[in-house]
């Protein structure tokens, strides 16, 4: 097969999923953002509720002022790696400012949350060593497997009883095994059963990371997480995220209480190897995880958000993916079904994310909603007014199973 | 443990043969090009796989794999 011809078959794919509209839902151009929950696409004002933006920080004005600040003071971009350029202030205040927040003593900030997963499992992990991951994990979480040359073992998705049978027959390879999950799971917002992954760790003398990315800000008393949530923070050795959902910015870390998290700097060639965050992005993160730590009631509100959006689509007769979530999926019975709901979504002036295989787990297709604490209760009104006109889902046998 | 290939190619066949609904399966059958497996229906044949057999299969195992042959090799290499 030529170079060429792997791309072809992408134009294939890409001409199948056109919408009526005659949109390709994947990489829609938002034209204009006029708040963090609403933009003009196809030239028409919509409600954003796909973003991610969990706490609606973007367009935080003390964020916005530190940015600008920032970018006054130190420019547009540090035009290299730490490694070579070496490090601005900020960001060695943003790692101990992100360390403290886990009251943690060590951290590492990595210039995007795909780079902090490729980062960390290609600098813990090498040949010889084993990656125990969940089966539905992030691709950043496979790349880096990959990266690694470790031998990588998945689990089925969210089950305990599989990954203690898996570390069992690893026998005293488990000892060294890295167990991998994620707090919540982006497609269909289920979170890890942490208490009892913890719990296994522990009886195989395994290592554990968690990746954060969609729960920080959104799990949790201090807004931490699920391992705050669950209560099992000292069972866990790494906390990897990103700074680009709750916290409206883009960048991502990795925290922990072992001593040797250091060390990645030398030895994590996607931390060696790319430009380091620009000043102003790393000002506007740190002031907005100072929004997170003293607005406690952006999570209320998101959780209002959540509670009054799930029970809206649950009493409207949908099939959600998942217990009450900033991240609600709503399957669909075929890919096509799908695309023409996105399409009558947009119509109505709603935004949601279309995923369809293999993007998503077990072959299902999804209209996702992520909530934000910036949402209105109106807005949220018109969201459950537009998923009124859909039709009620009929699963085929066997999806509803993963409900 | 000893499993023999005939056993582990009988279950992959039995497997297989109800994820293509009929399909031909020879050991030299190619799981995409001539079976259309996608990568999803690949994974859960191979979590079937491991629970029939109590064996993990490492990913980096199966990138190699092309036909029901060598995953027969692969599953009794793990076994052996």
């Amino acid at each position: 097969m030529g170079l060429f011809d792997k791309l072809a078959s992408a134009a294939a794919v890409r001409r199948d999923v056109v919408s009526v509209g005659g949109l390709v839902p994947f990489g829609v151009t938002v034209e204009r953002l006029l708040s963090p929950t609403e933009g003009l696409v196809a030239g028409r004002r919509v409600i954003l509720g796909g973003t991610n933006n969990y706490l609606g920080l973007t367009f935080d004005q003390d964020c916005i002022e530190a940015g600008v600040a920032a970018l006054r003071a130190e420019g547009t971009g540090t035009t290299g790696s730490r490694m070579a350029n070496g490090s601005y202030a900020g960001h060695l205040a943003l790692e101990r400012e992100i360390a403290d927040f886990y009251g943690w003593p060590h951290a590492i900030v990595f210039s995007t949350g795909y780079l902090a997963n490729l980062g960390m499992i290609g600098a813990l992990a090498g040949p010889g060593d084993v990656l125990v991951i969940d089966g539905d994990s992030h691709a950043s979480i496979y790349d880096g497997c990959r990266l690694s040359g470790a031998e990588v073992i998945r689990f089925r998705h969210n089950n305990p009883a599989d990954l203690d049978r898996r570390l069992t027959r690893l026998g005293s390879q488990a000892r060294n095994a890295l167990v991998i999950v994620e707090g919540i799971y982006s497609m269909l917002g289920d979170q890890a059963p942490l208490a009892e992954i913890v719990a296994i760790k522990h009886r195989h003398g395994a290592l554990l990371m968690v990746d954060e990315a969609h729960s920080l800000g959104v799990l949790g008393e201090q807004g931490r997480g699920l391992c705050e949530a669950a209560g099992v923070m000292e069972g866990v050795d790494f906390v990897v995220g990103t700074f680009s959902k709750s916290l409206g910015g883009v960048g991502g870390f990795c925290v922990s209480a072992h001593a040797e998290l250091g060390l990645v700097r030398y030895t994590s060639r996607p931390y060696i190897f790319t430009a380091s965050p620009s000043p102003a992005t790393v000002a506007s993160t740190r002031e907005a995880l100072a929004v997170l730590r003293r607005q406690p009631q952006l999570r209320e509100r998101l959780w209002q958000n959540v509670t009054q959006l799930h029970g809206g689509l649950t009493a409207l007769g949908f099939v959600l993916g998942a217990a009450p979530s900033p991240v609600l999926a709503l399957m669909r019975e075929s890919r096509d079904q799908a695309l023409a709901d996105w399409q009558q979504l947009l119509d109505a002036g709603v935004y949601v994310n279309l995923m369809v295989p293999p993007a998503t787990p077990g072959g299902i297709s999804l209209l996702r909603c992520s909530i934000s604490a910036a949402h209105t209760p109106e807005q949220i009104k018109l969201i459950l007014s537009a998923f009124a006109g859909l039709p009620r889902a009929q699963l085929p046998t066997g999806q509803a199973a993963l409900v | 443990m000893a499993v023999s290939a005939q056993r582990i190619l009988e279950t992959l066949k039995e497997r297989l043969t109800s994820l293509t609904e009929g399909k031909d399966v020879a050991a030299d059958t190619d799981l995409v090009g001539d079976l259309g497996l996608d990568s999803l229906q690949i994974m859960e044949l191979l979590m079937e796989m491991e629970d029939s057999f109590d064996v993990s299969i490492p990913v980096n195992v199966i990138a190699d794999a092309r036909t029901v042959g060598d995953l027969v090799l692969a599953v009794q290499k793990l076994l052996n």
